[in-house]
């Protein structure tokens, strides 16, 4: 002990001596203490946190919205409802929706009374989006005492039986969009809501009524699933009863705007058939948008493929005299060969009647639609599905066959862990090789009755015409028999090719289905789409990985031979197919965007307050390309430079957070990787901008509004004093100078930045109607008119200064040609002198008149020429009487 | 040696293509409505794709070609209708340019609905009209007309 201390001293001097001598000893004994006590703060960390794991993504969410889903949703009994629709039905499908979008973040603020925080995030969110489409805009009504959504909803609709709300809602989950429940019309004529077409309204007016809103049910459900979560497609209004859509005909159903917002005349969604038609050709106007962004960033019904196929020429007009443009389509195709009279019309209005048709009047459609147009919208648009009785058929039989892929691993695996154990397998192996009568093979069988109930019922909630296909024997009664015989056919194969394949391939057929669960368990075919998404090849990308990711499983189970590696691969392609995920592609997006989609409207507002805070220069130079353009509204060139470059700061800062969320009493942390926030990037781009053109929108408004406002108030101060120093009336020549003058002293009025209107359109609309006003009062025109007949005077002098100059000179000319001397000359010189005095006055009239155009003032006096030219003929007679003397 | 070769070959040939774009663009803006001829217009721009009779106007023709439109009245050229640049597509740059111009900014309006949004935005000073399209925002075309 007593050595070991004294070696320490030693040791501990040397060391010393060392540090001394050679500083780095120093520094690497600091960085040496730094790194362990830095670690061992982690450790400590660690230990603290022992329950909390980071870990990566999107992949993440699926698996708490999988247990999420597991605690939460309830059997939903028999599906067959029609419009009578069942409680117990659409709250199983809201649960089943909303779990698809819990992702376990919280949304932080208050909605008039709820708490945000404490709703799941999908309902949060949705008051975030809507929450200006919710209630009487006239009012500050508070929703304390409810807890959800729907409860707000049906106390607005006033519904006892509460459907409404939950269709509401219902409808939101299932597209993405939002049924209106506000009294404000979007790009109303008035300021005010609860006043369209100049009549006031109640708010019930503006509302869905319970029938049409089990039409929008029966639609959410019948859409195919490009048609939902179209970004662009925002909402519904209902235009109140008795009313046209103000800036159209009476006779227009509905109108979708730019700006995402479909508005819908009462008298077109009377009949199911006709609501279902009339509303899809709207929604269909986005998918036109959004699907030409797709191919060449224009609309698709504008693209010259479509235009090529479908024959459309359009044909402009400009009228040099009346300024306008008008233009108008031209179409080859006879009248017979569209599905409706506007279809006729443009190519556009052709687009959204084929899609609309194509759903819901398949038969009529396929009469009507030459065949190159109709594949166009079978192929590109409907993915290859048909709605007619034959269609139909095809689709439910493929649904069953997939449903089939998925189930028919856990089916067997069921059975095996009924009949097969490690220990026995062997012996079962030779037993299932001899034998096609093996339990297993009748366990399977036996569960196949219970299994088609399950797919039928599947149909049945989730098609529209699913119900009538089974239940209306008159007009499915063949195709419904057709699918029950060849489902069961297809499925006793099915058992029999594995029978087969396990008499001739052993164990090895239990270790593909092994295979094939491990993968559908651990592989989210969602991730990798959304790993793949930015790639060029997506498809081979995303085919490669999956293909990538079975190999590994595969691995693990090296008894398998190639033969049966194959087919095991091709099952899983075609389980999980690159075409049919990319269909889900906005639906991917919206699920896993939802999180990120409330901070991107704080941060556009961050972006918006930031740059509005640099003020404006109006002859700062536009940095192209724009990402974010205004729109068609003027916006000030700093503030727009300064959103543009903020753009992709902000996004990436969004994606950047993390997110943490209690489950099972561990914290889960969720954050992208890097080709996750690629996809999100791609999708959120596009959400910022729309998020910006609306805060313009609003912006734009309030600007006009308060510079109304604000300069009306200050006409009242444009009264005698306005001008109590003078400045406005000195050194004055014209009226357009005084206004100029009066402008100048008008702008100090003026907020400090316009940032949506160049200056001079505000001078046009504001200053010089303030000028106007002050300068008519009596008191200042009189004012003004004694100084202009003052400054006249003085022109008329300075011309008359003018011709004095020039004609003294000449006079004095005159008299020395011809003297005044008494003589033989004296009366003709007399009568000389005479002549030459006037026209010496002629020629000083032309001098002086040059003189005055050349002089500064001119410009304010140009247009009293004549009456000055009368003026100097005025002055003749005095003066060269004056000048003979 | 080889590569040096073709390297030359190409550039040589991009400015061949960048000089014959130009000088079309030259030639498109020696056409100046109310005072050119349309024969005058034919031999700057050459033969049009097609050629047809206004139903919107009588008496008006509209010449086409690829890249710009013609509109004929009386034998004389009254419109240009031309593609826009790239830096013209957003309307901002021309609520930019123009800021301090007299303009108005008007909806085209049809008699029956198209599915589009179509908005014209006038500078009566400059003979000049851009005709944007809302739902894409983008400019769809730029018409040049005589200032009287």
């Amino acid at each position: 002990m007593k050595l070991s201390k004294r070696a320490f001293k030693i040791y501990f001097k040397l060391y010393w001596r060392a540090v001394k001598r050679e500083p780095h000893v120093g520094i690497i004994t600091f960085m040496f203490v730094f790194t362990f006590s830095l670690s061992g703060f982690m450790g400590f960390d660690a230990w603290k946190n022992h329950d909390r794991y980071a870990s990566s993504t999107f992949t993440k969410w699926n698996d708490f919205q999988n247990r999420y889903i597991e605690r939460n949703i309830a059997n939903a009994g028999e599906v067959c409802q029609g419009k009578d629709i069942r409680f117990n039905v659409i709250d199983s499908e809201i649960k089943e929706l909303e779990k698809q979008y819990e992702t376990g973040h919280v949304i932080e603020g208050n909605w008039y009374g709820v708490d945000l925080k404490t709703l799941p995030s999908i309902q949060a969110q949705m008051l975030a989006d809507f929450g200006h489409l919710i209630g009487d805009q006239n009012k500050s009504t508070q929703y304390k005492e409810c807890s959800e959504v729907v409860c707000i909803f049906n106390k607005i609709y006033n519904d006892q039986s509460g459907l409404s709300g939950k269709i509401t809602y219902y409808w939101y989950l299932k597209t993405g969009s939002m049924l209106s429940l506000s009294n404000e019309i979007p790009a109303q004529k008035s300021d005010y809501p609860g006043m369209y077409n100049e009549r006031t309204h109640n708010l019930s007016d503006y509302l869905f009524t319970q029938e049409e809103l089990k039409n929008f049910y029966v639609l959410a459900k019948s859409l195919p699933i490009n048609f939902l979560h179209n970004p662009l497609f925002k909402s519904v209004h209902k235009i109140p009863n008795n009313n046209n859509i103000e800036g159209y005909d009476s006779d227009e159903c509905a109108v979708s705007r730019p700006e995402g917002q479909v508005l819908v005349n009462h008298r077109c969604i009377g009949s199911d058939q006709k609501f279902l038609i009339n509303i899809t050709n709207q929604i269909a106007k986005y998918i036109d948008q959004f699907e030409g962004k797709k191919v060449g960033d224009t609309i698709y019904s504008s693209s010259k493929e479509w235009l090529d196929k479908s024959f459309w020429v359009r044909e402009g007009f400009f009228d040099p005299k009346s300024k306008k443009y008008s233009y108008r389509w031209l179409n080859q195709l006879n009248k017979d060969h569209h599905v409706s009279r506007e279809a006729s019309l443009s190519p556009s209005q052709q687009f959204s009647q084929l899609l609309a048709h194509y759903r819901f009047e398949p038969m009529h459609f396929m009469s009507k639609t030459p065949s190159e147009i109709g594949q166009v919208i079978k192929n590109d648009f409907y993915s290859n599905q048909t709605y007619d009785p034959n269609g139909m058929f095809t689709q439910y039989f493929e649904q069953s066959v997939k449903e089939w892929s998925e189930k028919e691993v856990v089916l067997w695996r069921d059975c095996m862990d009924q009949y097969l154990t490690p220990e026995t397998m062997t012996q079962h192996t030779r037993d299932l090789a001899s034998s096609i009568e093996s339990p297993l093979y009748s366990c399977v069988e036996s569960k196949i009755p219970d299994f088609v109930q399950e797919v039928v019922d599947s149909i049945k909630k989730n098609n529209f015409e699913g119900c009538r296909f089974f239940n209306d024997q008159n007009k499915y009664g063949h195709v419904s028999e057709k699918y029950y015989q060849v489902l069961q056919k297809f499925l006793m194969e099915k058992v029999l090719q594995r029978k087969i394949e396990l008499q001739n391939h052993g164990v090895e057929v239990l270790v593909g289905q092994q295979i094939k669960d491990e993968f559908i368990k651990s592989v989210d075919p969602t991730s990798v789409f959304i790993n793949c998404f930015n790639e060029e090849e997506q498809k081979e990308c995303y085919q490669d990985s999956m293909r990538s990711e079975l190999f590994k499983i595969m691995n693990k189970h090296r008894s398998i031979s190639d033969y049966y590696r194959e087919i095991v691969r091709k099952d899983i392609a075609e389980l999980f197919s690159y075409d049919e995920i990319k269909l889900k592609t906005n639906q991917i997006a919206k699920k896993f965007i939802t999180p990120f989609y409330s901070k991107l409207h704080f941060g556009a507002k961050h972006i918006w307050n930031k740059c509005k805070q640099l003020g404006g220069n109006e002859n700062e130079t536009l940095e192209f390309p724009l990402a974010f353009t205004g729109g068609k509204n003027y916006v000030n060139p700093t503030l727009l430079n300064c959103v543009n470059d903020r753009m992709d700061k902000e996004l990436y800062e969004i994606v950047n957070i993390g997110a943490f969320q209690e489950l099972d009493e561990k914290t889960i942390e969720f954050r992208l990787n890097k080709e996750e926030k690629e996809f999100a990037l791609s999708f959120m781009r596009g959400k910022l901008v729309q998020i910006l053109n609306n805060i313009l929108e609003e912006e734009v408004k309030v600007e006009e509004n308060m510079l109304i406002t604000r300069l009306r108030k200050k006409e009242q101060f444009i009264n005698d004093k306005f001008d109590e120093t003078g400045v406005l009336l000195a050194n004055i020549y014209s009226y357009s100078q005084v206004e100029d003058k009066c402008i100048e002293e008008v702008r100090s009025f003026y907020p400090e930045t316009v940032y949506y209107s160049p200056l001079s359109k505000v001078d046009k609309q504001h200053g010089r109607e303030i000028c106007s006003a002050y300068l008519k009062r009596p008191k200042v025109a009189s004012k003004i008119n004694s100084i202009f007949a003052a400054r006249w005077d003085e022109n008329k002098k300075l011309t008359e200064e003018f011709i004095d100059d020039y004609f003294s000179d000449a006079v004095e000319d005159c008299f020395s040609d011809f003297p005044a001397e008494m003589g033989a000359n004296y009366m003709r010189n007399a009568r000389m002198r005479k002549i030459c005095v006037e026209e010496s006055y002629k020629e000083a009239m032309g001098y002086a008149l040059e003189e005055w155009k050349d002089h500064d003032h001119h410009e304010y006096f140009a247009s009293k020429e004549d009456e000055l030219v009368r003026h100097m003929w005025g002055l003749m007679n005095n003066k060269v009487t004056k000048a003979l003397k | 040696m080889l590569s040096m070769k073709v390297l030359i070959i190409t550039i040589q040939f991009l400015l061949l293509l960048t000089l014959s774009a130009c000088s079309r663009q030259f030639k498109i803006a020696k056409v100046v409505p109310g005072k050119t001829h349309v024969d005058d217009a034919l031999k700057l721009l050459e033969e049009p794709i097609y050629a047809e009779v206004s139903t919107l106007q009588r008496g008006s023709e509209i010449y086409i070609w690829d890249d710009v439109s013609v509109q004929i009245s009386n034998e004389m050229v009254t419109a240009v209708h031309r593609k826009p640049a790239s830096h013209e597509e957003t309307l901002q740059f021309w609520h930019q340019y123009y800021k301090d111009a007299d303009k108005n900014f008007v909806k085209v309006k049809n008699t029956y609905d198209t599915g589009e949004e179509l908005w014209q935005l006038n500078l009566p000073h400059y003979g000049l009209s851009v005709l944007y399209d809302e739902r894409n925002d983008k400019v769809l075309k730029v018409v040049k007309y005589e200032i009287k």
